[in-house]
């Protein structure tokens, strides 16, 4: 197993870890047929459609009923397998991918699926038409042309070769639609659900439950093995109370470790709780065109102020902030080891060497009474923690930091409009890409994800480069210089990463745990052992 | 006959005009659960004033290798999931509480009271104008009229304190206060002395300060004291559903938002005391409100 | 009657129109909207393209007044326009969630008010005993405890003891009247005690005045048995002013209610609330205080009906 490997290395390098009950667990038995699971979920999506969706819980209650063109294979996080794809070819020289399609693949309605649904799904999330939302272009600006062979034949034409996009292609949030239907409606998906993934759509009733039930003609056979799905709305400390009392087998999403803590003392072995590292991150950024921000020593001395190693001990015992980590998944194949990181600024082991050394920075550039504000968004508590760790950090080291706490609008229109100091951010990745992770990091002009205003060419070019770089050694170690120049440069600073707890009922089986809030949500090998 | 003070205190009726003829003495004999209340007044004012002399940590100073931990003579109260300490943060959370509450009542109330005066004072269409408004503000419930402007307004942090939060508490109580303020107004305007500074020549800021206003101190004081309960209330509320007082300001209804209550069944005390707080300080002005109601009110201090 | 009704339902058209003027314009003092909110949800980046479009096709960027003018000719036409978030008719999200609202407070008034009858008739009985005294506490308690964390505990508490909790979902009065009821009697609880905490103040002042009238003492003075007075003279004529608070302190009801659902996550009107107000969805926001002031304007009409129909000396006109 990937992951358990990913996991013992953590734990190797010495990472605060509780316990990883392994994504094997399910896959002993047989698994049998029936039941309904029951899970919660936070939110209601704002409408049906995939591809205008940012939120993990809209792709929890849409992914059971659509399939994708590759996917990640059930028990074996990362690897991708073919989807509705039976096989593929990239071809570098072309610069193209070719998919072949399964044949025999039918939507909920009793219609075929053919290469062209494939390709005006894409065509959708690559140009979207007027009056269409794609959540997806910065995922797919490398895409050229989008072409439907033949009936089973799709191929995708690059503007230059990138290995990161077949990871795209296996992405849960690129629900194929039926080409006729959209014909009809380009925005159809917004409000009926029809696809050709496991479960069809029944049900669903706005801030209460979602309800559907196994599609026969479902392409896998034998698959799903549920019976049917019901996921309810619900967050906050109802969620743990309900799998408490066996209303609910689960959340997705996870548990907080108190909420985890309580099911175990609780439930015994009535409840099976799997955690590890998730690729969430929890970043901070300065506005690097407002002065003092844009003096180097300043933000640095911040970024060395920060015990990320102390402070993931500390907050890992009480929240999901977990793992001290830099832009990478900790422990994960492209991350730097702990004794990598240890070298970089803000990473060492000696914090109070790294705090005097910052008081010498700021002292240098004349902020020995530095004082700003820390906007926070007002969103999960946990990130409202997350700002009094800060907060608490940068008081050691004499600055006078101020949590101004403002509800997503706000927050969302200074982290655009860059009307903050020193910003938090979370960062929330569908998989451990760096390419995709480094948009976060990379100059403001480059990729929008990037908050901080900085232009730094070396940066770009970096991320660049390890794009098309297809040796793994050579593009480590173009992924390590990226790093360590982005933490000298201190322009915005990944501290800690999350950690998920998810806590389910003994009888859920066959679903596989992953880093990712997003992956293995369509439950086509999930099964209830009751 | 519909009271016309009814609307106005959540908790019972005022019934008649007050009088004043020395109430201090009956209230402490005949009113022992107001003067009880008025003890965990004081007492909690205090303790909040000086709780920077009082609190044995920093409320804000975490200690994460002391996280959840149970009462225990170093903290008295426990500690919450940062390691902060609770009796601390209960302390400077008193003093957000009496902040909040205090200010929007006395804001409220105050405002309602000239608002209410001027219009009986000045009558014809400014009053007419005026009355409208009211009744457009009374038909709004207060929670609801509150979270309007919370979303509307989003936050104005004065020395960590939300100006906009206190604002939003404070406008629901302005017409209520305003109500009854004109009625007792009209019935004042009545009265001969009215009449004769009028006849003087005084100034109508002048009548309405000098000879208005302090004859419906009263009602007013019970109003405040009624409201400033709610204002907590409503404060403990607003923080509860993540949309009052933010973090870091410590506050009794923040501490329980959250996963708070995910760590009730194993840390008890982090969802108990905040509450308890919430509680006593509530129901030490509500009978404080009440008995100063009864003692000012001869009818309803014969009932009892 | 009917004229009277008449004019009660013409000079509630004004109130709504300023309600509406009101809080259509308190939303829109400053800017924000839900558009960044939705497009921002989990880590999303959207260009300012796009927000501009979204923001085009939502009509947010026409001119306050123009908007005002649509919202008013809407509510016209009792349409309260759409959904920022979910782009679905106002109305229609309102509708779906207001019969739970409206089942948690008419429980909640049950439970009201089945426990402030008896206690508040007995505090007045017996005033200034200490069954009096403990009565009161009980009824102060009420007002003091913060609903949303009484009602978290007595679910902990239900939970522990029993491991029971409300069941999920949303059972149809019609069809399982009995999971409905097991889902909303916590709920309901937590509300009521709060609400009962009046009524027994109400109950137990209007029992001693009660005691006082000229008929209670003319009743003793025929030598008829104590209960019988207090069960044909001083209960009878003591609900009536405390009817008329349930009318009053609809208000309270409703502010606690937007609370509570959060609490026992009930698919009600007052969680849509908050959720509008968290996701700055200000057509939804709007809609729900106008659809809330038509009922506390109902109920309050309902009440003053009541009280009449109960109460022979009041003459309507």
């Amino acid at each position: 197993m990937t992951l358990r490997k990913n996991l013992m290395m953590a734990l190797a390098a010495g990472t605060l870890f509780v316990s990883a009950a392994g994504g094997a667990r399910a896959e002993d038995a047989m698994p049998k047929e029936g039941g309904i699971l029951r899970y919660a979920v936070s939110d209601d999506p704002a409408n049906f459609d995939c591809h205008s969706a940012n939120h993990f819980a809209a792709l929890m209650r849409l992914a059971p009923h659509y399939s994708t063109l590759l996917r990640f294979k059930p028990g074996a996080y990362p690897e991708i397998e073919g989807d509705l794809a039976e096989s593929w070819q990239a071809d570098p020289a072309s610069l193209t991918y070719t998919f072949k399609i399964r044949p025999g693949v039918k939507f909920h309605d009793g219609t075929d699926l053919s290469a062209k649904d494939v390709a005006t799904t894409y065509e959708r999330l690559t140009f979207p038409p007027e009056g269409v939302v794609s959540e997806r272009l910065e995922a797919f600006r490398q895409i050229e042309k989008i072409e439907a062979v033949d009936d089973h034949t799709v191929r995708f034409k690059l503007k230059e070769w990138d290995t990161s996009v077949l990871g795209t292609f296996a992405s849960p949030w690129n629900c194929v639609y039926s080409a006729a239907l959209l014909a009809s409606d380009p925005t159809y998906p917004k409000e009926k659900v029809m696809g050709s993934g496991p479960f069809v759509f029944t049900d669903f009733a706005a801030g209460s439950v979602w309800t559907s039930t196994k599609f026969d003609g479902y392409f896998r056979k034998g698959q799903p093995y549920l019976e049917g799905l019901e996921s309810y709305t619900m967050e906050g400390p109802a969620v743990v109370n309900a799998i408490q009392a066996g209303q609910i087998h689960t959340d997705f999403r996870g548990v907080s470790p108190a909420g985890a803590e309580r099911l175990k003392q609780s439930l015994g072995d009535a409840v099976a709780i799997e955690s590890g590292p998730s690729l969430t991150h929890f970043l901070v950024t300065f506005n690097s065109e407002k002065p003092p921000f844009n003096d180097e020593r300043v933000r640095r001395a911040l970024n060395l102020a920060i015990d990320r190693w102390g402070g993931a001990k500390g907050l890992g015992q009480t929240t999901e902030m977990r793992y001290a980590g830099g832009i990478f998944l900790p422990g994960g194949q492209f991350a730097s080891t702990e004794e990598e990181l240890k070298k970089m600024p803000g990473f060492g082991a000696d914090i109070e060497a790294a705090r005097a050394e910052a008081r010498q920075l700021l002292k240098e550039a004349g902020q020995e009474n530095l004082s700003f504000d820390l906007t926070v968004r007002n969103g999960p508590p946990i990130v409202v923690d997350f700002g009094i760790f800060l907060v608490d950090q940068w008081r050691q080291i004499g600055v006078n930091a101020k949590n101004v706490v403002v509800e997503t609008p706000p927050w969302a229109s200074a982290l655009s409009e860059g009307s903050f100091e020193a910003i938090v951010d979370i960062y929330s990745a569908l998989r451990e890409e760096p390419t995709e992770q480094m948009t976060k990091y990379v100059s403001h002009d480059v990729s929008a994800r990037s908050a901080g205003r900085y232009t730094d060419r070396e940066l770009d070019k970096l991320w660049h480069d390890q794009a098309l770089e297809t040796d793994a050694a050579k593009r480590k170690a173009l992924l390590r210089a990226f790093e360590t120049r982005l933490y000298e440069k201190s322009y915005s600073l990944p501290v800690v990463w999350l950690e998920r707890t998810v806590a389910m009922n003994a009888a859920l089986k066959g679903w596989t745990f992953n880093p990712s809030n997003f992956l293995y949500l369509d439950q086509s090998s999930t099964w209830l052992d009751e | 006959m519909r009271n016309p003070f009814a609307t106005a205190v959540s908790d019972g009726l005022w019934t008649e005009a007050p009088k004043h003829s020395g109430f201090l003495h009956r209230y402490v004999l005949g009113q022992p659960l107001g003067a009880l209340g008025f003890v965990l007044i004081v007492a909690g004012f205090a303790v909040s004033l000086l709780a920077p002399f009082i609190a044995p940590y920093d409320p804000l100073a975490t200690d994460y290798g002391n996280a959840v931990a149970a009462p225990s003579l170093a903290h008295w109260l426990g500690t919450d999931s940062f390691g902060r300490d609770l009796f601390s943060r209960i302390l400077y959370g008193g003093r957000t509480a009496f902040l909040i509450g205090v200010s929007a009542s006395f804001v409220g109330c105050t405002i309602g009271l000239f608002v209410g005066i001027a219009s009986a004072y000045i009558g014809g269409w400014v009053e007419m104008i005026i009355e409208r408004f009211l009744e457009i503000l009374l038909a709004i419930p207060i929670t609801v009229l509150a979270l309007v402007l919370v979303s509307s307004l989003g936050r104005n942090l004065v020395y960590g304190i939300d100006l906009n939060l206190i604002l939003a508490i404070a406008l629901p109580i302005i017409p209520k206060m305003a109500r009854v303020a004109r009625s007792q107004a009209l019935t004042i305007r009545s009265q001969s002395y009215i009449d004769a500074a009028v006849t003087l020549g005084f100034s109508d800021l002048r009548i309405i300060f000098r000879h208005m206003a302090p004859n419906i101190t009263g009602p007013y004081l019970v109003l405040l004291t009624a409201f400033i309960s709610q204002a907590i209330l409503i404060e403990a509320s607003l923080s509860y559903l993540g949309l009052g007082v933010t973090e870091p300001t410590p506050s009794w209804g923040l501490m329980l938002a959250g996963n708070a209550f995910n760590t009730a069944m194993t840390a008890p005390w982090i969802v108990i005391f905040p509450g308890v707080a919430i509680a006593v300080v509530v129901f030490a002005f509500s009978m404080f409100g009440d008995a100063l109601r009864d003692a000012l009110d001869p009818k309803a201090r014969a009932d009892r | 009657m009917i004229r009277y009704l008449r004019n009660r339902l013409l000079l509630a058209i004004p109130t709504l129109l300023g309600v509406a003027t009101l809080i259509f314009f308190m939303l829109n003092v400053l800017p924000g909207d839900t558009v960044e909110t939705m497009l921002r949800a989990e880590g999303g980046n959207p260009s300012v393209e796009l927000v501009a479009a979204e923001r085009a096709r939502l009509g947010l960027d026409r001119p306050l007044i123009v908007q005002y003018g649509d919202f008013l000719a809407g509510l016209a036409t009792l349409d309260l326009g759409q959904s920022h978030w979910t782009g679905k008719p106002v109305i229609e999200e309102v509708m779906l969630r207001l019969p739970i609202t409206l089942q948690v407070a008419v429980l909640s008034m049950i439970v009201a008010i089945a426990v402030a009858v008896p206690l508040g008739t007995i505090a007045g009985l017996y005033q200034g005993s200490a069954i009096d005294y403990a009565i009161r506490i009980f009824a102060i308690g009420g007002i003091a405890l913060p609903s949303f964390w009484f009602g978290m505990i007595i679910a902990l508490v239900m939970l522990w003891s029993f491991n029971w909790l409300p069941p999920l979902g949303s059972p149809s009065l019609m069809t399982d009247p009995m999971r409905l009821l097991q889902q909303l009697i916590l709920p309901a609880i937590a509300v009521g005690y709060r609400y009962s905490a009046i009524l027994i103040r109400m109950m137990r002042s209007s029992v001693i005045d009660a005691l006082h009238e000229d008929y209670v003492r003319t009743a003793r003075a025929k030598g008829l048995r104590v209960a019988r007075i207090v069960w044909r003279h001083v209960v009878p004529n003591s609900l009536l002013p405390t009817i008329t608070m349930i009318g009053l302190e609809f208000a309270l009801l409703i502010g606690s209610l937007v609370v509570i659902e959060q609490v026992f996550s009930l698919n009600g009107i007052g969680r849509l609330f908050i959720e509008a107000v968290s996701r700055s969805d200000f057509i939804v926001i709007q809609g729900i205080v106008i659809v809330l002031t038509v009922i506390f304007i109902t109920v309050n009409l309902l009440v003053d009906l009541a009280y009449a129909a109960i109460d022979p000396r009041i003459e309507l006109g």
